[in-house]
């Protein structure tokens, strides 16, 4: 099975020690810590689940590796490919690199900011009236 | 038949241009992030509520504009019905249809007002049911979509933060509401910093990058100006409120004070913490990207990935550290300046 970052809704950055993901949708953000730096480098090149497992060498976490990936689907961070592409080949993980669980933290705070069951009560013309006001709004 | 992007555009323009005759049209040139921006209305009820924040940006009107934003209300004039229906509206107010190039479509609801522009002949509309019935907060900082979609055709991008300005460089702050910001940017006005911004402004990401203020206004607690001695000059007699906070027009009481845009330096991410002493330390970039993109990102109808790439290209080059903030309020304007001696 392989997985594509779901784009355009979701946008991500990667750092050394960390991978920033928004997704647009949702409003809902993200760090990604530990291998799922790796795990996010290898999605982003379109590898096969199995292709991700062996590339980090750790075949005896391949559950935790699964279940990581299982986590970003469930956030709608990825989703299944079914055409198989893989758009660039990554070389093989320098041997020696110690697996750290892969870490997903979420931050919801900013699903206030968007309108995300828009019931709008319309005017005459067909224009919304004004929403009800956010905590701090008058 | 379902209009198209162009032809509600053009229809719109229409009702403008009608409400301008049949109002009292008013122009102003602004300089809005280098670039000459116009702000032609339909009254002077639009002008004072949009411009006055503006104050400090005004440029002689005989200077050709780079855009036009046209600006009216339908007190006098009847407007157009939506062309779209109730489920074309999106999430951040994006109209789905009307976001085809060269056009970007939005309704505010916190202003329930009606944003677009063409991008191609650099106009824009703003248009609300009462400019008198605007929300103080949309007086505080007007037309931020439309300025937004601006900044991206500059190859700039608006952002949630504050910026203020030293003799030794500028300094961006970043961080969601309540973080700080204002605390900071105007404890530095206080103590003769030049002020930018405390919650919006456009930030050219190539380095060296270049901030430029948007709007001369303040958001700060009434709590903090009643007990913070440098903020206590600040309080009015007569406040235009946003919630528990004071609104402030520094360009009517600080006007030396307002720059229009100074070299950024450093990024700050503020926090309040509870402690007695303020102490700086370093950041990474993945926490300041995650400080700055997703609050400036959900703030904004159509910012997406071109804000985020921006956005992720700052961080990478600027130097970054958390501004832990403590109590002791008079301190936080010298422990910045220490950080940009470093």
């Amino acid at each position: 099975m392989s997985y594509r970052i779901n784009n355009p809704k979701v946008i991500h950055e990667t750092f050394e020690t960390e991978v920033v993901i928004v997704n647009l949708e949702s409003g809902n953000y993200y760090s990604v810590g530990g291998s799922g730096i790796e795990i996010w480098r290898r999605l982003r090149a379109g590898l096969m689940t199995p292709d991700i497992i062996a590339g980090l060498g750790v075949n005896g976490d391949s559950a935790r590796i699964t279940a990581f990936l299982d986590e970003l689907e469930r956030e709608q961070l990825i989703v299944r490919d079914e055409t198989g592409a893989q758009s660039e080949k990554l070389e093989a993980r320098a041997p020696g690199v110690p697996f750290v669980p892969p870490t997903l933290e979420k931050f919801t705070e900013m699903r206030d900011l968007l309108l995300l069951d828009p019931i709008h009560e319309m005017d005459e013309a067909g224009w919304p009236k004004a929403a009800p006001a956010r905590p701090g709004e008058k | 038949m379902k209009l198209r992007p162009r032809d509600f555009f053009d229809a719109a323009y229409h009702v403008f241009e009608r409400a301008r005759t049949d109002g009292e049209a008013h122009a102003q040139n602004y300089s809005m992030a280098g670039t000459t921006m116009r702000l032609e209305t339909a009254s002077a009820e639009m002008s004072w509520r949009l411009g006055r924040a503006l104050t400090h940006l005004v440029l002689p009107n005989e200077l050709e504009a780079d855009f036009t934003v046209c600006a009216w209300d339908a007190t006098a004039t009847p407007m157009l019905s939506p062309p779209w229906s109730e489920a074309d509206y999106g999430a951040r107010g994006e109209i789905q249809g009307f976001n085809t190039a060269p056009f970007r479509t939005a309704f505010d609801h916190a202003t329930t007002s009606f944003n677009m522009i063409d991008e191609e002949r650099r106009l824009a509309l703003f248009w609300t049911r009462n400019a008198a019935a605007l929300p103080s907060y949309a007086a505080a900082s007007p037309l931020r979509i439309i300025l937004s979609w601006w900044s991206e055709i500059c190859d700039c991008v608006l952002i949630h933060g504050g910026a203020v300005g030293h003799e030794t460089g500028g300094i961006l702050l970043a961080g969601a509401g309540g973080s700080g910001k204002s605390t900071t940017a105007l404890l530095c006005l206080q103590a003769g910093w030049k002020y930018l911004a405390d919650d919006y402004c456009i930030l050219n990401p190539a380095a060296p990058f270049r901030v430029f203020s948007l709007y001369n206004s303040a958001k700060i607690d009434q709590q903090l100006l009643r007990d913070v001695r440098p903020l206590k000059a600040l309080k009015q007699s007569k406040p235009l409120m946003h919630g528990d906070k004071e609104l402030l027009f520094l360009d009517e009481t600080h006007r030396d004070q307002i720059a229009r845009t100074a070299d950024c330096r450093m990024l700050l991410l503020p926090r309040v913490t509870g402690q007695n002493q303020t102490t700086i330390e370093p950041a990474s970039p993945g926490e300041a990207l995650r400080a700055l993109a997703p609050t400036s990102l959900f703030q904004l109808a159509g910012a997406g990935a071109a804000a985020f790439a921006r956005l992720s290209r700052l961080v990478q080059q600027i130097p970054i550290r958390r501004l832990n903030l403590g109590a002791d309020f008079e301190h936080i304007p010298a422990a910045l300046q220490r950080c940009l001696s470093e």
